[in-house]
C-alpha cells in the first residue's frame, strides 16, 4: 500500500472509529511519524563520487545527532554501501531486491547497525538506531533486475512501511548514478536532495541535467557537495562558477582524501577520524540536512 | 645541488597516486625541467599528501646523472616491491609506498599521453576553463527525460505527499 492509500485508509479509520481512541490515537501518530519524517537522497550523475561514503556518513552523523535512521541501497545495479557498515553478505538473508520482487516484506530487508555504525548503543535505547536495506550483491539477482526491471512504485511504498514501520526521523537514499525511473522517483519524493559531484567537466555537465530535473519535480532544498577537490585547485572560483551555474548553494567542496581511499569504503570515517577537517565539514552538511 | 640540466629531466616524469584496491590512478602530479621532487605531508613540498602516514618530509626524487633516484628519509619509510628502501633508482613504472601501510605512488617518465576519459585530478589543476555549462544542452536533455507521462506522475505524487505534509506540519 501506497503511502497515499495508507494515509487516506488510516484517515477512513479515523472517522468510521466506533470509540475506540486508543486506535484513532495509533493511528495519529503513525500518521505523523510520516509526515515528520524526512527523506534525503543522496545522487550522482556519474559513479566515483563518493556517494555512498558521503550517504553513510552523514547519515552516521544524523543518527549519532539522537535519530533513528534508514539506509536504503537503491544502488541495485552495483551495490557497496553495506561494505562501509560492515554488514556481511553472510548475514543478509533479504535484500531489497526480494522485496521488489514480492519475496519478503522491507521490513525484512531491514538490518539493525547500530553497533557498527556508531558504536555500542544500549539496546534497550529507542534512539539513536540506524537501519540499514541493502541490495543484494548476487550476480543472479543483479541480472534479473538488469533483465526485468522491478515495479518502482512498489519501491516507494516500501519508503513509507519502513519510516512507519521502522519509525524513522529520517530515511537516506544511495541512488543509482544518473537518471532512470528510480533515480526520478527517489528524487520526487525526499524532502532534500544531495548532489554529489566531482570538479570535472562531465560531472558539471551531467549534474547540471539532474538539477534542472530536481527543480521542476520542485524538490524543496538541494544541497550541492563538491568531492574529490585535488590539491590546488581554486576553490573560490570553483565555488562560485558551480553555484552560478546550477542557482544552488554548495554545501562543502571535500579534498580529495587519502584516508578515505584507504579505509576502502570498508568503515564509516566520521567515526574513524573524528577530528579530521573532512569529517568537520561532513557534519556542517549534516547540520543542513538535519535544519 | 643537482645537475639542472639532467637527461632524464627533459621529457618530464609524472608522479600518480593509485587507488589503494584497485590500483588506477586517481591524481598526478606532472614535472618537467625540474630535477628535484620533493614528497610530504608539509605545504610546500612538490608533492602534498596529508596522510597520517606520511612523513612530514618523506621522500625526494633526483635526477641524477644516469637515472632518477629515490631517496627516503621519513621516519615511517619507504617500500618498493613490499621491501624497505633508503636510496632505489627509478625506472619509468616503478610502484612506492609511502610507510608500510601508507598511500601508492608510481613514477613514470616520458611524454604523458592523456585519455579522453581523463578528470579533473588528472589534469592540469588550473584548468577551470573547462568548466563552462551548456545550459541550452541541459535543457534540451531535461526536456527530453521530462516529457511523457512518468514525470507528470511523479510530479502530482511529490506535489500531493508535500501538501499533505505541509498541511500536518503547518499552523493548526
Amino acid at each position: 500500500m501506497g503511502r497515499d492509500q495508507w494515509v487516506a485508509a488510516t484517515e477512513c479509520f479515523a472517522v468510521d472509529d466506533r470509540g475506540d481512541l486508543a486506535a484513532v490515537c495509533r493511528t495519529l501518530t503513525v500518521e505523523r511519524l510520516i509526515s515528520l519524517a524526512k527523506i534525503i537522497s543522496t545522487h550522482s550523475y556519474r559513479g566515483g563520487t563518493g556517494k555512498s561514503n558521503t550517504t553513510a556518513n552523514l547519515a552516521v552523523i544524523v543518527a549519532r545527532a539522537g535519530h533513528r535512521v534508514g539506509v536504503v541501497d537503491t544502488d541495485i545495479q552495483s551495490p557497496g554501501i553495506h561494505v562501509i557498515f560492515q554488514l556481511a553478505e553472510s548475514r543478509v538473508e533479504h535484500a531489497l531486491n526480494d522485496y521488489l520482487y514480492g519475496k519478503c516484506s522491507i521490513e525484512d530487508a531491514a538490518y539493525d547497525v547500530t553497533d557498527a555504525a556508531i558504536g555500542t548503543a544500549d539496546p534497550s535505547a529507542k534512539r539513536p538506531r540506524m537501519f540499514l536495506i541493502p541490495s543484494s550483491v548476487k550476480v543472479g539477482e543483479i541480472g534479473k533486475v538488469l533483465k526485468q526491471g522491478y515495479d518502482v512504485g512498489k519501491l516507494n511504498d516500501g519508503f513509507q512501511r519502513l519510516i512507519r514501520d521502522l519509525e524513522l526521523d529520517y530515511l537516506f537514499i544511495d541512488t543509482h548514478p544518473g537518471v532512470n525511473e528510480e533515480t526520478l522517483l527517489s528524487i520526487a519524493i525526499s524532502d532534500k536532495l544531495v548532489l554529489v559531484m566531482r570538479p570535472d567537466s562531465q560531472d558539471f555537465q551531467g549534474t547540471a541535467v539532474t538539477a534542472e530535473l530536481a527543480r521542476r519535480l520542485e524538490i524543496p532544498e538541494m544541497l550541492l557537495l563538491i568531492n574529490k577537490v585535488p590539491p590546488n585547485m581554486d576553490v573560490v572560483q570553483l565555488r562560485e562558477r558551480v553555484e552560478k551555474a546550477y542557482g544552488a548553494e554548495v554545501v562543502a567542496m571535500l579534498p580529495l582524501n587519502f584516508e578515505i581511499v584507504r579505509l576502502a569504503s570498508s568503515g564509516i570515517f566520521v567515526n574513524r577520524f573524528p577530528d579530521h577537517p573532512m569529517t568537520l565539514a561532513l557534519k556542517q552538511v549534516a547540520e543542513r540536512v538535519m535544519a | 645541488m643537482n645537475d639542472k640540466h639532467g637527461p632524464t629531466a627533459a621529457d618530464g616524469v609524472s608522479v600518480l597516486l593509485l587507488d589503494s584496491v584497485q590500483g588506477h590512478p586517481i591524481q598526478t602530479w606532472r614535472f618537467t625541467d625540474q630535477c628535484e621532487i620533493t614528497i610530504g605531508r608539509d605545504v610546500g613540498h612538490d608533492i602534498v599528501i596529508c596522510d597520517p602516514h606520511v612523513s612530514r618530509h618523506h621522500a625526494t626524487l633526483i635526477a641524477a646523472k644516469d637515472a632518477w633516484m629515490l631517496i627516503s628519509s621519513g621516519r615511517h619509510g619507504t617500500l618498493i616491491d613490499n621491501r624497505l628502501v633508503a636510496e632505489a633508482p627509478l625506472r619509468t613504472g616503478v610502484v612506492f609506498r609511502l610507510g608500510p601501510t601508507g598511500p601508492t605512488l608510481r613514477f613514470d617518465q616520458g611524454k604523458v599521453i592523456y585519455s579522453a576519459s581523463m578528470t579533473m585530478d588528472q589534469i592540469d589543476v588550473d584548468a577551470l576553463a573547462m568548466f563552462e555549462l551548456d545550459q541550452e544542452r541541459s535543457r534540451r536533455e531535461a526536456d527530453q527525460i521530462a516529457e511523457g507521462a512518468l514525470f507528470d506522475e511523479l510530479l502530482q505524487t511529490s506535489q500531493r505527499m508535500r501538501s499533505k505534509q505541509n498541511g500536518k506540519n503547518g499552523p493548526a
